[in-house]
């Protein structure tokens, strides 16, 4: 086998598998991995190092998933809240219902919220860093993290769950 | 404001520690992406190749005869122009030679 591929391979699955299965997409996991590794693979030939590489497999990761939630017909809302999603019962959080709970929680959220939490809370990137791989402002990405964080403390309030 | 940021830190520790991880990849999943990206370069690959047949067998004739067909109607277009020139000239000017073939004078 290639050893290129396998060094590619081996540096970023867990990436792009972490990224895949936060934004909420555990369903289908395997087959939007191996989707963002053929977009990868294919676009290693156009890719001039402007970008570093883990920002580059970022970016392909998440309009992996932008284009997956579209095919599912999921609306890409940028400041609404669906409150129809935020009637479930409050969970007793032991810590696998905790799971779940958050799961859901995020996935109650828009994509565009969604996208900063993980990007920026969940695999730790720096704001300058989530704005470089969406390709929006600092500003945006900062208005976008303090909506996600006030709409995700909202549902889980509702559910029953203090994190102070 | 700094209230505001330590709700953040909280929040944001909060989802670190609890949020659920990715379940591992299937050991196969390395080669199996492969053998996919593998199948992907050979159907490119055999859709080239019959783009590189029907090249040769149709669209290099038709490029030559195309170029055929162009020089030819420059051609014509150029022998055409050569004669109406002629015909402006030969009424607009007339001039005489003396004994040497020099011009003597024009109009």
């Amino acid at each position: 086998m290639n050893t290129k591929w396998t060094q590619l391979y081996n540096d970023h699955s867990l990436l792009v598998r972490g990224i895949l299965f936060r934004m909420g997409a555990e369903a289908e996991l395997d087959d939007l991995v191996q989707e963002c590794f053929i977009k990868i693979w294919n676009g290693l030939k156009n890719f001039r190092g402007d970008a570093n590489m883990k920002t580059w497999v970022t970016r392909i990761t998440i309009n992996v998933a932008y284009d997956h939630f579209r095919r599912k017909g999921t609306k890409i809302q940028l400041e609404e809240l669906d409150d129809s999603r935020l009637e479930a019962p409050v969970v007793d959080p032991n810590e696998s219902a905790l799971n779940k709970t958050l799961q859901q929680a995020m996935q109650s959220l828009s994509l565009a919220h969604r996208d900063v939490l993980v990007l920026h809370v969940l695999e730790e990137n720096s704001v300058e860093e989530v704005a470089e791989i969406l390709k929006i402002s600092l500003g945006t990405v900062k208005s976008r993290l303090f909506h996600a964080r006030k709409n995700l403390k909202e549902i889980l309030q509702k559910r029953g769950i203090q994190y102070e | 404001m700094s209230d505001l940021k330590n709700n953040n830190e909280s929040m944001d520790q909060f989802l670190r520690k609890n949020f659920p991880q990715a379940p591992l990849p299937p050991p196969s999943e390395r080669v199996r992406i492969w053998q996919a990206i593998e199948a992907q370069k050979n159907s490119e690959f055999s859709w080239l190749k019959s783009l590189e047949f029907m090249k040769l067998r149709w669209i290099l004739p038709a490029g030559i005869a195309a170029t055929l067909v162009f020089s030819l109607a420059l051609h014509q277009n150029h022998k055409a122009r050569e004669e109406k020139i002629n015909q402006v000239l030969s009424s607009a000017f007339t001039y005489d030679l003396d004994a040497d073939g020099a011009v003597e004078s024009f109009f």
